[in-house]
């Protein structure tokens, strides 16, 4: 009997083992949630209401920002690759406005040209160190030197996302690096047209002038015709009107009114004995004096004022109203937004730019030398040909603009070497931070500066023929201001150092252009009529566009 | 020699009802549903923007409401309620399938006889008797759309929660959709056709396009299996919910 018991012990507990091996098998742990008999959970799921109104958390939006968007790589890599304006050379210094001629008649010239000047491509930057000498002048008028359009790290992180959403979504056939190459030959493009006031005076051997022109100044970005079809075959077409109503709202910023002024006077330091038949050279002073103003803004376009308040935004907000069919729309909105005032702060960086020289007082040398052909060469013919030339160096003090900088990408990079995206107590601050470099990325800081703009060469040199009742000039010029200095930064102290202030330093320029004009003169009783045809068009330059220009001038001489 | 025999007697039983239960234990595995293999799921379960423990919950409640429909109400006597009134009965979905296909069935066989013995009839007897079987087949007919409306409004009412919580994921919940059918081996149900409606179109669908209570009960089928795979696909989600069980029960306590 003792025996059986322990052989029937021994078997049952083996059999209770076999039916507990067979109960925990399936892995569910406590109890099957899914049994449509199990009360506990039953009961649990008739007697609760589970809301759907998801509230975002930070770790859940650092989750999907970190792991699915790479936004920590993203917002490493460089969009700005530079953060300064745009070189333009001042009105006050073109050729075309010299009042050189023989003013025979009288000691007064008032003088007034219509004129027009175009930059089809204006330059981003200095040229780029690699690739031909063509290519290289052309990529410096591309946008893609300014912003980081065809930046290979960059690609190399969207490719990257690009192949991980597709695996989540297989329709997903958005082509990032497509859309993005659709744009990067943009360029920026300028246009002026108005009057150039000018009055010249003679008293003893003194000449003097001023100089003023008063325009209408239009400054837009550019795509060629094949770059719109490009773009539209990617995105759709738009409705034309919507296209230009966009347009003129963020691309384009025009201005009417006055520029700077003008006053030269020179004294001739040699003059043969024959006035205007020898040879003279005259030397002088000029000062550029900031009066600029303008009288409309935004009159076809519009005004962009520099963006100094630094926006906010706040991904919580925008996932928890993205999740709801009521506010989905709001956060598209609030998005749209922030895109489109970020597109503003680079139409205020690029686009707006002052009638004058932003206020730089300026302060120069000039000499002018008159050769007659006939010194040199003795035949008589050559009687009314001279050599007409002109040098000047010009000094524009400092003065306080508004420039724009980013922080070096070494410091973002060490701020993102410090930061655990996977400790969750500080999922609030590094999403925080996240918000402030994703803000950063897009906008610039706009901070008030001194800035030194440096100097200004010209050297005109012209071969003039002038007779009794006409004339033309044929020559060039050659134009080059200095790169720039920024100093006295109004930026926080601790930011002071991690600004890359030589992104937002201009490029010293440089322009070699031919000029001709052509005018005729008419006599009255009390004065001479000077009608003249200019034009000038930029053959070679550096660190600024190629603009052509044509005035037609009237000059009277009393 | 009697001891020997009670012995065997006694381990065979212990013995059997082991082996019975890892018999039934391997049954059950080899009908274990699959799981969903999508790279999206270990993306969102257990997240707090995916499948954490009341998103989870919400399944759950939603598969358990269908399976109501579908098999009926438990009651305490371990049998099941039916929540559709029928004439006097209440009946599952499942049982009004099988009265609509008996009602088919039954109108089909009665005029296949009545055809090929029309010659028992006088014409008036015989399209008197017609006249009976039609309007005995319209009358249920009628009763149970009557049935699947109302089946229909009751789905539509209790899913409204759910449809507007997917509502913002659609798309990823039909790849969800697409890989279930594809592994469950349909080339194509309702649900996937009803998971690719336009947001806000869902319920229109399931009002036009379900005609019968066969369909809807086919769907319905399909939605609840899909959720239960979807479910058991997240690890994650599942703990979270069985701890807010668990938290739920303790505060009860």
């Amino acid at each position: 009997m003792k025996k059986f018991l322990q052989v029937f012990f021994i078997l049952f507990l083996f059999s209770i083992s076999n039916f507990s091996i067979a109960d925990e098998s399936d892995g569910l742990g406590d109890f099957d949630i899914f049994a449509d008999d199990n009360t506990l959970v039953g009961d649990f799921l008739d007697n609760n209401e589970f809301e759907i109104t998801r509230q975002s958390t930070p770790e859940g939006i650092l989750e999907i920002l970190i792991d699915i968007v790479k936004a920590d790589r993203i917002l490493q890599e460089d969009i700005f690759l530079r953060t300064n304006r745009l070189n333009k050379r001042s009105l006050l210094d073109n050729s075309l406005f010299l009042m050189d001629k023989d003013y025979c008649y009288g000691n007064w010239i008032l003088g007034v040209s219509l004129f027009f000047d175009q930059t089809s491509r204006m330059h981003f930057t200095k040229p780029c160190s690699t690739g031909k000498r063509k290519q290289k002048y052309e990529i410096a008028s591309c946008i893609k030197s300014y912003l980081a359009l065809t930046s290979p790290t960059l690609f190399c992180v969207i490719k990257d996302l690009e192949s991980e959403i597709k695996e989540l979504l297989p329709d997903f056939d958005i082509d990032c690096i497509r859309a993005l190459c659709l744009f990067k030959n943009a360029t920026a493009q300028e246009r002026s047209a108005g009057l150039f006031f000018s009055f010249m005076g003679k008293i003893r051997k003194f000449n003097f002038r001023f100089k003023a022109p008063f325009y209408y100044k239009i400054r837009n970005f550019f795509l060629t015709d094949e770059e719109r079809k490009a773009i539209s075959r990617e995105f759709g077409e738009s409705d034309e009107k919507e296209g230009m109503k966009f347009a003129r709202r963020h691309i384009i910023s025009d201005q009417l009114g006055l520029g700077d002024l003008r006053f030269d006077f020179d004294y001739p330091v040699y003059a043969g004995c024959r006035v205007g038949r020898d040879l003279e050279v005259r030397l002088g002073m000029f000062s550029t004096i900031p009066t600029n103003v303008a009288v409309v803004k935004g009159l076809y376009g519009n005004c962009f004022k520099p963006i100094c308040c630094r926006p906010s935004i706040s991904f919580l907000d925008i996932f928890d109203m993205l999740q709801h069919d009521n506010t989905r729309q709001q956060a598209i909105t609030i998005a749209k937004n922030f895109a489109l005032n970020a597109l503003n702060g680079i139409s205020s960086l690029l686009l707006d730019s002052s009638l004058g020289n932003n206020r730089h007082f300026g302060l120069g040398f000039m000499s002018k030398t008159k050769i007659p052909f006939r010194s040199i060469f003795n035949r008589s013919w050559l009687g009314n040909v001279f050599y007409r030339g002109k040098l000047s160096l010009e000094y524009l003090f400092s003065a306080k603009e508004y420039r724009w900088f980013v922080e070096k990408n070494d410091v973002i990079a060490a701020q993102f070497a410090v930061r655990d995206f996977e400790d969750e107590d500080k999922a609030a601050e590094n999403l925080a931070f996240l918000e402030t470099m994703f803000t950063d990325k897009f906008y610039p800081f706009v901070y008030k500066s001194k800035v030194y703009p440096g100097f200004i060469f010209t050297w005109v040199a012209k071969l003039a023929y002038e007779s009794k009742r006409w004339g033309i000039h044929l020559g060039w010029d050659a134009w080059a201001q200095t790169r720039e200095k920024i100093d006295e930064i109004c930026a926080k102290k601790g930011q002071l150092a991690s600004l890359d202030v030589e992104k937002a330093r201009r490029p010293w320029a440089f322009q070699w252009t031919l000029l001709g004009s052509v005018f005729f003169k008419t006599e009255r009783r009390k004065s001479n009529l000077y009608v003249g045809l200019n034009a000038e068009k930029t053959v070679s330059s550096r660190g600024i566009g190629r603009p052509f220009k044509v005035t037609l001038s009237f000059e009277r001489n009393f | 020699m009697r001891k020997v025999v009670l012995c065997s007697i006694i381990s065979s039983i212990c013995f059997s009802s082991s082996i019975f239960a890892v018999a039934d234990e391997r049954a059950k595995k080899a009908g274990k549903s699959f799981l969903l293999e999508s790279p999206m799921i270990p993306v969102v379960d257990g997240k707090s923007y995916g499948v954490h423990g009341r998103v989870f919950g919400l399944i759950l409640q939603n598969r358990r409401e269908i399976r109501k429909r579908l098999y009926g109400v438990p009651a305490k006597n371990g049998g099941r309620i039916g929540m559709f009134q029928l004439g006097d009965n209440r009946c599952c979905l499942v049982e009004l399938g099988r009265i609509e296909s008996e009602n088919e069935a039954e109108y089909l066989s009665k005029l296949n006889y009545l055809e090929s013995n029309r010659l028992k009839y006088a014409a008036d007897e015989w399209q008197e008797e017609k006249d009976a079987i039609e309007k005995e087949y319209r009358g249920t007919k009628a009763q149970l759309e009557e049935v699947l409306d109302e089946a229909k409004e009751d789905f539509i009412n209790f899913t409204q929660d759910y449809l507007e919580g997917i509502n913002g994921v659609k798309e990823p919940v039909l790849v969800l959709v697409e890989e279930f059918c594809e592994k469950k081996g349909i080339e194509w149900c309702f649900l996937l056709h009803w998971g690719g409606a336009e947001a806000g179109a869902e319920h229109e669908m399931i009002r036009q396009d379900i005609k019968t209570i066969k369909e809807f009960t086919g769907f319905c089928r399909d939605l609840s299996d899909f959720l239960e795979v979807l479910a058991k696909s997240c690890p994650k989600g599942k703990q979270l919910f069985i701890d807010i069980v668990k938290k739920a029960k303790q505060a009860k306590k």
